[in-house]
Formats: structure tokens, sequence, C-alpha cells
């Protein structure tokens, strides 16, 4: 799991130090900076295991900008595989070629180097200890990502798949379609292309179609089963089928079919979050959720959430979650919330959200009332 | 294991942490209750302010239980650590709760039922996973309670619950006065 983050002059962050916990709830008002962790996991995410280039990753305007200084840094702490893993990445920018590059990044584990790159040569460490390579690489992004898997560099190589491991995602309702023109082996943030990453799922998962289904019975009135129905060569549309209640009723059929974009948004949004529970929350799996709450009725939130804190207790797993609704606050904030804050417009800090017990209000009331 | 006589009832759980609530919650599924709702919104910080929270809130809870009585299968369940005090020591603050609320007494047979552990819920957790436990000492936050497994807690609960007093694995006090408490929701 991630137990440490360090951040130094990208966006409002600026000598930033955090240590989440294997659960965790950010707190925060608009503009504190929840959102931008969550963004940079991300960014690290891509440029790690899929070599994304520096001015797409960290592009000028991510350096804070109140801060004169051209160098970013970032740090990333990651417990697992036997150890602790530390990754350390320097991004350089001169402003005046619009360009920036890798001025160094390093891996280690327990303090044991894996990787470095500096000046424009990358050296690289087997499981043994000695230097295995020492080459010259490109200093637009991160040789990790081109690394082949290797026997004698397992070290190196799981880091690189826990990362690409961390999901990401801001589900958004309105916009999921219900075409799946293909299969999509990862889900995008927005689960836009939920019906094409479902898709891939019934193919390689076939009990989680089945536990997916049983979960969404309960919140979904009626919900019969749902499948991918042919809609072309070889497009697919989600289709929900649906028992009609009043069946009874002169002129009506027993049942119904509609696709997923026929349902609520808030339907659409439980489609997305079981998936999301049965599909992700796996052990050496990072989940980063932001607002998974919105459209969803509120005796819906507490089912899934629990769901998904049980399931990530289970599974080892880590959940990092962003929430303003007071169901989610009440629930975690005592011993899981994080409050992301700043002083007026300078940098994001972070403290454990504490309120003590006078008057007995909430946590949810605490913050409502601007007392965090 | 489902439990005959149990299933179908709804149970609103009350309770001062996160610990005794997935306690709860694990051992009323294997019950064959269904959790409603969890009532769980302690402060973070402040001596007993977890339990004051539950005292607070009790009264509200008993109140509105009753008025879903008509409603088959409602019940209520508060969990609170007992912590200094006797079980029943513990059990009449919540009493002295409902009197402060110019409420009735709890009857006997209503669904409200009280799962107080002594010193925490830890002491159950240990002493239903086979471990050495006591109700004199204080578990919370020691290394040895860290690995509970409350799945397997929870189990073994509902299954020492469902032998003959006379052939039940615990004889920790604040657990036979659970299983006592547990017949409430029958």
């Amino acid at each position: 799991m991630i137990n440490h983050l360090y951040i130094d002059n990208f966006r409002s962050f600026v000598n930033f130090e955090w240590k989440p916990g294997s659960f965790t709830l950010l707190l925060g008002d608009n503009g504190a900076g929840k959102t931008s962790v969550f963004d940079l996991l991300e960014t690290l995410r891509e440029f790690i295991t899929s070599g994304t280039e520096t001015i797409v990753a960290f592009p000028a305007h991510s350096l804070t900008a109140w801060d004169l200084r051209l160098e970013q840094t970032f740090e990333l702490g990651i417990q697992g595989n036997g150890g602790q893993y530390a990754y350390r990445l320097v991004i350089e920018h001169d402003p005046e070629r619009k360009k920036n590059r890798i001025k160094s990044e390093r891996l280690a584990q327990d303090n044991r180097a894996l990787y470095e790159y500096e000046e424009g040569l990358a050296n690289l460490w087997g499981d043994d200890g000695p230097v295995r390579a020492t080459f010259p690489f490109d200093w637009s992004r991160s040789a990790i990502a081109t690394i082949p898997e290797r026997q004698d560099n397992t070290c190196l190589t799981w880091f690189r798949r826990r990362m690409s491991n961390l999901f990401v995602f801001s589900p958004d309702p309105v916009r999921m379609t219900s075409e799946a023109p293909e299969e999509a082996e990862r889900p995008d943030r927005h689960l836009y292309r939920l019906a094409s990453w479902l898709r891939h799922l019934s193919q390689e998962r076939m009990t989680l179609m089945t536990e997916l289904l049983d979960s969404l019975r309960e919140p979904i009135a009626g919900l019969k089963k749902f499948g991918l129905s042919k809609s072309g060569k070889t497009a697919r549309t989600l289709e929900f089928d649906f028992e009609f209640g009043h069946g009874e009723q002169k002129n009506s059929g027993t049942s119904f079919s509609l696709p997923l974009e026929k349902l609520s948004e808030g339907q659409r949004n439980l489609a997305a979050l079981y998936t999301i529970l049965h599909a992700v929350v796996e052990e050496d799996n990072i989940l980063c959720i932001d607002e998974p709450d919105n459209y969803v009725a509120l005796r819906e939130i507490q089912p899934w959430l629990i769901a998904l804190k049980d399931k990530v207790e289970d599974r080892r797993s880590q959940c990092l979650m962003i929430s303003h609704h007071p169901e989610l606050i009440n629930y975690l904030a005592a011993d899981h919330g994080e409050w992301f804050y700043r002083e007026e417009t300078g940098p994001t800090r972070v403290k454990r959200f504490e309120w003590n017990g006078e008057g007995m209000v909430s946590a949810a009331e605490i913050i409502a009332r601007g007392w965090a | 294991m489902t439990v005959t006589g149990k299933g179908g009832v709804r149970v609103i759980i009350l309770v001062e942490d996160q610990l005794l609530e997935r306690f709860a919650r694990k051992a009323l599924e294997v019950l064959g209750c269904r959790t409603l709702r969890v009532v769980l919104g302690r402060p973070s910080t402040g001596q007993d302010s977890a339990k004051q929270w539950v005292d607070l809130k009790y009264p509200a809870e008993v109140k509105t239980c009753r008025q879903k009585s008509h409603q088959k299968g409602i019940a209520l369940l508060v969990g609170t650590d007992a912590d200094q005090q006797t079980v029943d020591q513990r059990s009449r603050t919540l009493a002295t709760a409902l009197q402060g609320a110019k409420l009735q007494p709890r009857g006997k047979d209503e669904k409200i039922v009280h799962w107080i552990p002594r010193w925490s819920i830890e002491t159950w957790g240990l002493a239903l996973t086979g471990q050495s436990a006591d109700e004199n000492t204080r578990y919370k936050n020691t290394s040895k309670a860290k690995g509970i497994d409350w799945k397997a807690a929870a189990s073994a609960f509902v299954e020492d619950y469902c032998k003959p007093p006379a052939d039940r694995v615990t004889s920790l006090p604040s657990l036979v006065a659970a299983y006592r408490e547990t017949d409430r929701l029958t």
C-alpha cells in the first residue's frame, strides 16, 4: 500500500508530506488539493508504467503558481513484496524552451537501489545486488516503463506492476454509454466506457458478473439480469432486464429491457460502484475514488460503503476516498478522516481530522459549520 | 450457519466504534438477521466521548424503534464497551438515558439488545478465537488484539450462542450476558 507521498512545487503542493492509511477518507474544502493528489497518483502511474513523456505528465502549468523554482519533486513510498519501496522523481523545467526533463529518478527497496537515472545515464540493479546494466536513456521518459520482466529483476517489476494496479475513479453517470464497441481491459477514470469494461470482465471473470448481479438486485428494484446483447457486427449493448411488478394490469407485459443509458443516473452510478467493488478491490490493488456518492439515493450509500470497507480489509487492499457527503463523513471520519486545507491561498497541508465530543455535534456538522 | 427464529429480523446497529460495528454486523449476518442501518458517528477525541455519544443517541433510537414496532422484525442493537464499569453498570447508564428522555424502561420482550463487552470488544474477539482473555485486562490497542480475525470471532459467537448454556465454551460474564440479550432478537 502507499504509505508515503511527498510533493513539492506541483499545483498547490509545496513541501507537502502525507502518510495515508489502508482506508482513508480525504476531507476538505473545495480547492484544498484532494483531487490533485489523485491526479498526481494517476500521472505517476502512467509515467512509470506507460512511459508518458515528461511534457505531458508534468506540463509547465503544473508548477506551483507562486513558486519561482523550476524543479518539481515527487516521492512515493509503497509497502509490499516483503519490504518498503521508495521512489523519487525530480523534474527540471526550462520555461524559455518550453521543455522539461528528468533531472533524477530513483527506485529503492529497503534502501537498496533498484534503479537510478541521472545525467542521461540509467543504472539498473538486479535482485541480488550488483549493478546489472548501465545505459544511456531518454531524458523525457522513465526507463522503468520499458524494462522487460526477468527472473533477476522481480523487485523492480513488482513495483511497476503495483503501480499499474492503481485505479483512479471519478464516476460520472451522466456520460456513461450503453454501447461497448470493443472490450476495455482497463476502466477509464469517469467510467464513460463502463459497458466496454464489463464486456471485458464478462469474458475474463465469469463469477464476478454473478456477484455483481446479486449486489445490484437489492438497490435496483425489479432487476432480473443484465448482459451484453449484440448490436452490430462486433458491437454490444449493455442491457438490464426488469420484471414488471404489475404484470396483471391490462395491456402490460411481465418484463422489459433497458439499455444502461435509460437507467437513472443513480442506478448507473450504482452499477459502476458495485463493478468497482467486485472488480478492483483485490489484494495488491490501490483504489482511489472521488465522490462516489453522486446521484446515489441516501439509503443506498451505506450498504455499498460497508461492503467496500469490509472487502478492502478482507483482501488487504487500499482505498483512498474523497467525499463531501455526510453519510460517508459520519461513518468514516472518526477513524479514517484526513483533513486537507490551505491557509488563504497558501500551500496544501494535511492533518488528521479530529473533533472533540463537546456538544456531540457530528463530523459532517463540524465541517458544515467550518469548524474543522 | 443460520439460526432459525431470527431470520428476517432487520436490525439498526448503534455502536461506539467500528470494531464493535464490524463484529455486530458479522454476527447478525450469521444469525440470519439483516442490518438495516448502522448508526456510527462518534467524535474522534475526548475522554469517554464515544460512550456519551451512544448514551445521547440511545433514547432517540429506542423511541424510533418503538414507533416502528408495527413493522415486523425491527430491532435495535446497541454495542458499547463497559470499560472500567460492569455490564450492569453500563446497562443502568443506558436505562438512565431513557429515564432522562422520559421514555419507558426497556421491556422484557422488546427487541432492544445490549451487547456490552468488558473491557472492550477485543476481550470477546480474543476469547472467541481461542486465545486467553479475561475481563480484568485491557486489550484495546495491544499487539495481541491486532491479529483478531473478526469474522471468525463473530461466527464463534453465534456457534457458542446456539449451544445449550452448559455446553458453551466461554464463561466470560459479559459474553454470557450478551447471549441472554441475543434471545431478544427472536
